[in-house]
């Protein structure tokens, strides 16, 4: 039978009609809890706010789609994922829809099934000319993704099956496969088989397969939150691997990240199911798998199935007659080496840059091998007994800590910024602790005896579909209603409070959307590197930086900057007129992001010099709206008839304070400045591990012998990589920063001067850096200027940064510190000797707006 | 129909199913979304197919629409037949 046939035999389900009372409480049970979910989604900021927009669809839809007829629930869906597809992207979806539509339409030519096939590689490869930004278009970069999880594979099996089944009977069933709600909200999507999509819509009882889906989406959900757990609480840096517990917690991490997938992958299909899909699992207890193959059998059963029906099957049936063990194992060939392949296409749809890397080449070499050995092994072996119900089982336990264990560690390669790298964590383990002991020991034992018992066997009376009492729904229902209001309370504000500093704090993190420590530094460091290659950030920041479009670099891709081979390393080329972060920037004469000034103080000008990173270089904003022209604009306002006041921008992009110190000692001071604002922001350490790194990889000389002999004492050398440098660095950070300050204080006081500091964050940043250059800048008797929260009350910060995947600030937000800075400096205004004269005739306003 | 399910039921039952009581293998048990066969257990019982009834099975004719229960493969290996 076809499956156009199977869709469209769907009426005669018995009782599946019919509004009765059952069917109504029913209905109302399930909404319930898809309204819970999306509250939960809301409330936990789980995955993206276009996803609970979704939700909120398929909650109206799903109401509506239990009351039609059945013969009209496969257009309403089609219809209802066309539309979510709207909600999820707004307009820009309707690029989605035409690319799809025109696909499909390619699907359908009145020619050959092979030349059709031909005409969509070519499409696919002009595709992909335009996602890698070889040549111009005006589809936006957050259309990929998506149409990339729409049709790179689900396409590939609807071909299949038009050329097996012959083309469906209507289109219906087409648009509501290729466009699926929720789709557009996820770029990971499972690879639903088009033939079973088709085939599984209300082929049974539906209270079950509500029941089923709403117990789906809650599990989702839990690994979801088991999810942000080990993002917040277990991942570490390879930095902080020191010893034998680093390693073993580092080694976990990546493989236990996994699952975030497989909870979206239960989000996903359960909300299929809500619309009579009875989709199988798409992962079944993947962690206790206790083979290779069963591993494969059990993790993205989706993607086994769609590699088995057309990759597998068909490479069997060409090659059996070299005997069925050997076109076996030929076909597992095939089939690991297509799934490095594709995964690398699929990675290219998402990033739109070169998805091959050595780390992947090996990861996919060693588990094809792995699952290879595995079949073989499987072969050997009796069959028959199925696992039941029972007692312990040591074999099982060992088979499933050693598949357990050698996953974590290939997928902590997989994760590695380099195979170097790997290695280098990896031989910390020599550090042995009684912590790493005492953590091999808990997990090794407890997985024995967790993973021995027969979890999931099934009998077969278990495998019967029928239908379920209503009262098991209620019961059912409540439950699950009783896990999502706990996890909705535990979002509330309230609650955190109510915990107390330490457990509030921990369930604060768990309920919300924040970035872990890890990845917002990357992030930062992503602002001044190419992390594309290396660094591998989690799939929730990697997710934000597929946002980016190609425009938008890093000042270091731009003509503006250029390298040094001195200790400061890098600057601003002078008058350079460009775009960046697509707003105008220019450069003066001297090489400062500001106008221009005379490197001869006028006189009766009192000069400020600030000096800090990019948030002081303040790109991405129009030149005259930089925060430091504004202040100065204020400043000649407040205080234009006593002094002319000069701000002069020395921000660099990720300038460390050990260059702005050199910057304030070669620059700063031959322009007489009356006061030196050094400025900080979290994470500084990092910048400073930055600067050093690259000192020493490019071997420029070190012109301050303390630095160079702690440099020497840490064992540095140009061989090492960021991550190496960075933990031999760790114990000397202060005293380099206290150093740094206390260079410019000397500088400054010997040219009669005046310095302070101002401390800064950006926008949706955590403060929590240790402030030690505050500390010692106190002591020094500078003024401490903090700005670092200068967001109104009740405010979302994310308001004043540049865009979702750019956390410096905008035009709001340059005004915003504006005014905290002006505030700041009139508090101190005796000490750094400002004086006000006689209030102007007429104010002026401050460019932007930003009186104070 | 029987005629092909009774052995079709019996292989399954004495390759994967050792043990089981042959009386809760239905004809609408699912084999393969039910994961009694997996993709070894799939071939080696599309080779079975192919020698007791004497058929020839295409790779995209390999899926669970076709092998899931008893009762589709009655149909499949009877449409196969019909043809033979």
């Amino acid at each position: 039978m076809g499956a156009s046939s199977i869709a469209n035999d769907v009426e005669g389900q018995a009782g599946t009609e019919t509004l009765t009372a059952t069917r109504a409480w029913r209905i109302a049970l399930v909404a319930g809890q898809l309204g819970l979910v999306a509250m939960v989604v809301r409330g936990l900021e789980l995955e993206s706010r276009g996803l609970y927009l979704v939700l909120l669809l398929a909650l109206g839809g799903f109401v509506v789609n239990a009351l039609l007829p059945l013969r009209w629930r496969l257009p309403f869906f089609a219809v209802l994922s066309a539309a979510g597809v709207l909600v999820a992207l707004s307009l820009q979806g309707l690029w989605v829809l035409a690319i799809g539509l025109a696909l499909v339409g390619i699907c359908h030519l009145p020619v050959a099934w092979a030349l059709r096939v031909g005409i969509l590689v070519l499409s696919a490869i002009g595709l992909g000319f335009l996602r890698a930004g070889a040549v111009a278009s005006p589809i936006p970069v957050t259309v990929w993704p998506i149409l990339g999880s729409m049709f790179i594979f689900r396409l590939a099996l609807y071909l299949y099956s038009l050329k097996h089944e012959g083309p469906p009977r209507n289109l219906w069933g087409t648009v509501a496969y290729l466009f699926m709600v929720p789709n557009a909200s996820f770029p990971l999507f499972p690879i639903v088989d088009y033939k079973t999509f088709l085939r599984s819509h209300y082929d049974a009882p539906e209270g079950p397969v509500y029941a089923r889906g709403c117990q789906w989406m809650v599990r989702g959900l839990w690994h979801l939150v088991l999810y942000r757990v080990i993002y917040h609480f277990w991942v570490i840096d390879p930095s902080q691997v020191a010893s034998l517990s680093g390693v073993v917690q580092f080694s976990m991490q990546a493989y236990l990240l996994y699952l975030r997938v497989s909870g979206q992958f239960h989000l996903i299909v359960g909300l299929l199911h809500l619309f009579g899909f009875r989709l199988p699992e798409t992962h079944h207890l993947y962690y206790l798998a206790s083979s290779f193959t069963d591993l494969w059998r059990r993790i993205n059963i989706y993607w086994k199935d769609f590699m088995m029906k057309l990759v597998y099957y068909p490479s069997f049936f060409r090659l059996r007659k070299l005997g069925n063990r050997t076109g076996v194992l030929a076909s597992t060939a095939i089939v690991m080496f297509l799934t490095w392949l594709l995964h690398a296409y699929q990675k290219f749809w998402i990033v739109g840059n070169d998805p091959f890397t050595r780390v992947d080449t090996i990861f996919w070499l060693v588990l094809g091998l792995l699952v290879l050995g595995s079949t073989v092994y499987e072969q050997l072996q009796p069959k028959g007994a199925r696992p039941r119900a029972g007692g312990w089982n040591l074999r099982k336990a060992l088979g499933t800590v050693m598949v357990f264990g050698t996953m974590s560690l290939m997928w902590t390669f997989w994760n590695a910024d380099s195979p170097g790298e790997f290695v280098r964590v990896m031989s910390l383990a020599r550090n042995v602790d009684g912590a790493g002991i005492a953590m091999l020991v808990a997990l090794v034992g407890g997985g024995l005896f967790v993973s021995g018992w027969p979890w999931g066997a099934m009998t077969l009376a278990k495998l019967e579909e029928r239908d379920r009492p209503l009262a098991a729904d209620f019961r059912d229902g409540a439950i699950r209603a009783g896990m999502m209001g706990v996890m909705l309370v535990a979002a509330r504000p309230a609650t955190h409070a109510a915990l107390g500093q330490d457990l509030g704090s921990v369930v604060s993190r768990v309920t919300s959307g924040a970035l872990n420590e890890r990845d917002r530094t990357l992030q930062v460091r992503g602002y001044y590197e190419d992390l594309s290659n290396s660094a591998r950030p989690s799939s929730q920041l990697w997710e934000m930086e597929t946002e980016r479009p190609k425009d938008w670099v890093n000042l270091e891709m731009t003509e503006a900057y250029r390298l040094l081979d001195n200790f400061l390393y890098e600057e601003l080329h002078p008058n350079v007129s460009i775009t960046f972060k697509r707003a105008p920037f220019r450069t003066n004469a001297h090489g400062m992001h500001d106008r221009d000034y005379t490197k001869a103080k006028p006189a009766g000008t009192y000069r400020i010099a600030i000096f800090g990173a990019s948030q002081v270089l303040a790109g991405g904003v129009p030149d005259d709206l930089t925060f430091e022209n504004i202040l100065e604009d204020s400043l000649n306002a407040r205080f234009g008839r006593r002094h002319r006041i000069e701000v002069l921008n020395f921000g660099m992009a990720a300038a460390s304070i050990l260059q702005e110190m050199e910057l304030v000692r070669q620059r700063g001071m031959q322009f007489d400045p009356d006061l030196v604002l050094l400025t900080s922001v979290p994470p500084d350490d990092m910048l400073l591990t930055r600067h050093l790194w690259v000192l020493w990889r490019e071997n420029v000389p070190i012109p301050y012998e303390g630095l160079r002999l702690a440099g020497e004492a840490a064992g540095l050398d140009s061989t090492m990589d960021k991550a190496t440098v960075t933990r031999r660095l760790f114990p000397i950070l202060d005293s380099l920063k206290r150093s740094a300050v206390d260079r410019v204080d000397s500088l400054v006081r010997a040219a009669g001067g005046r310095a302070g500091l101002v401390l800064m964050r950006l926008p949706t940043v955590p403060n929590d850096s240790v402030r030690t250059i505050a500390a010692r800048a106190a002591e020094l008797g500078w003024p401490v200027m903090d700005i670092s929260e200068p967001f109104p009350a009740g405010e979302d910060e994310a308001r004043y940064r540049l865009t979702s995947f750019d956390n410096h600030y905008n035009i709001e937000g340059n005004q915003l510190i504006a005014r905290a800075l002006l505030r700041e400096i009139l508090r101190n205004a005796d000490h750094l000797g400002l004086h006000p004269g006689p209030a102007p005739a007429s104010p002026a306003a401050p460019a932007g707006g930003a009186t104070p | 129909m029987d005629q092909i399910i009774q052995p079709v039921k019996e292989y399954i039952l004495s390759t994967y199913l050792k043990g089981e009581d042959p009386s809760a293998l239905k004809d609408t048990t699912p084999l393969i979304t039910g994961g009694i066969l997996d993709s070894l257990g799939t071939l080696e019982l599309v080779s079975f197919l192919e020698q007791r009834f004497g058929i020839q099975l295409e790779a995209h004719e390999v899926d669970a629409e076709r092998l899931d229960t008893l009762q589709a493969i009655g149909s499949l290996v009877k449409s196969k037949t019909a043809t033979v």
